[in-house]
């Protein structure tokens, strides 16, 4: 039978809501971390020590971007963003 | 940006990137409502008007003007903007697709909104505009007029976000009393004193349709089509040299300079 606009809505919202829910597993089934997260967090501390110049700082946000293929100019101008915020060393020690 | 945890993939990517001047006008229709509670916002009080600092808010605020009370409580937050926008859609009869994209719907929204400025131009009129978007006069009477603006709104490129442009600028006037700041450039000005005639006629014909009761559409219409305008900014390439805007995303140089994108 076809689904009412009410059932339709309320499926779209719990797969939207799980999509947003999703869990990122940092770890494995034995507790290790995943690597990514590893280099993502030496990055974040190599900023903060300041040890990161700002053009190595952009050429790792411009690389981001490019990462996952696909992606519109709005998805890579955020990346972009969230990257720069994340090393932003200024906002980190302050 | 950590305000809020609400994220919908539609809208906060855009707004995240949207600079103060962008959002000033999303804010400045926001606060238009009594029941609004961005303005509450400990963020809001910080950093206005630094918008960007808040922009998940805005979002959030946004989608919440898109719901009822009892069901954003129910919910924990506002429909998703894919939902507020089909809803604008609904409301002003534009013919739309709800399994499209937003962006698909967003041009749909303001097809309409050409569609009923241009019927309501006189054939000089139509010549005019079409000769200051830079195309050349000729299919200017009755449908046809109006089809071959449709047709340039589709291809997309400059003259398509200039009209998105000029009608985000309109709206904005007879809302807010003042248009967007960043609009007043030479190539725009022209185009929009022409239109500035029909397409109010045509935002206060539409007006009178919106009910006060329901979803907040005095908000949520005019906040649609600025969105739609800044996806079609932000989604353009930027030239380097002259910062230009260049919609057409496989454009290899600088439509004003000349330079290589």
């Amino acid at each position: 039978m076809a689904m009412t606009d009410v059932e339709r809505q309320k499926r779209r919202r719990d797969r939207l809501k799980a999509e947003k829910l999703t869990p990122l597993l940092v770890k494995g089934k034995s507790g290790e971390f995943d690597p990514r997260i590893r280099v993502a967090l030496a990055l974040k501390e190599l900023a903060n020590q300041k040890e990161l110049s700002h053009s190595m700082i952009d050429k790792i946000a411009t690389t981001a971007m490019e990462v996952f293929p696909n992606t519109t100019i709005i998805q890579k101008k955020y990346i972009r963003k969230l990257v720069l915020d994340y090393l932003n060393t200024e906002e980190c020690n302050a | 940006m950590n305000n809020t945890a609400i994220f919908d993939a539609d809208l906060n990517p855009l707004l995240e990137i949207a600079s103060n001047e962008d959002l000033e006008i999303l804010v400045e229709y926001l606060n238009q409502k009594i029941s609004e509670t961005l303005s509450v916002n400990d963020a809001y009080k910080a950093h206005t008007p630094n918008h960007s600092k808040y922009a998940d808010l805005i979002a959030k605020e946004i989608r919440e003007m898109g719901g009822n009370s009892f069901a954003n409580a129910y919910r924990g937050e506002g429909p998703s903007y894919h939902e507020i926008v089909c809803d604008v859609a609904k409301k002003l009869k534009a013919p739309f697709n709800e399994k499209k994209s937003v962006e698909d719907i967003e041009n749909t929204i303001l097809e309409i909104i050409l569609t009923q400025t241009l019927d309501s131009m006189s054939e000089s009129e139509r010549e005019e505009l079409l000769k200051e978007i830079g195309g050349k006069a000729g299919f200017t009477k009755g449908g046809a007029g109006t089809a071959a603006f449709i047709t340039i709104f589709r291809a997309g490129g400059f003259k398509s976000y200039q009209l998105t442009v000029i009608i985000a600028n309109q709206i904005a006037k007879i809302i807010l009393g003042h248009g967007l700041k960043f609009a007043a450039g030479a190539s725009l000005t022209r185009a929009m004193s022409i239109l500035t005639g029909p397409i109010g006629m045509t935002i206060t014909a539409l007006w009178t349709l919106v009910d006060l009761a329901g979803p907040s559409y005095k908000v949520t219409i005019p906040s649609v089509i600025h969105i739609a305008m800044l996806r079609k900014k932000l989604g353009a390439l930027e030239c380097s040299g002259c910062n230009a805007v260049i919609p057409d995303t496989t454009a290899k140089f600088c439509s004003e300079c000349g330079e290589a994108v």
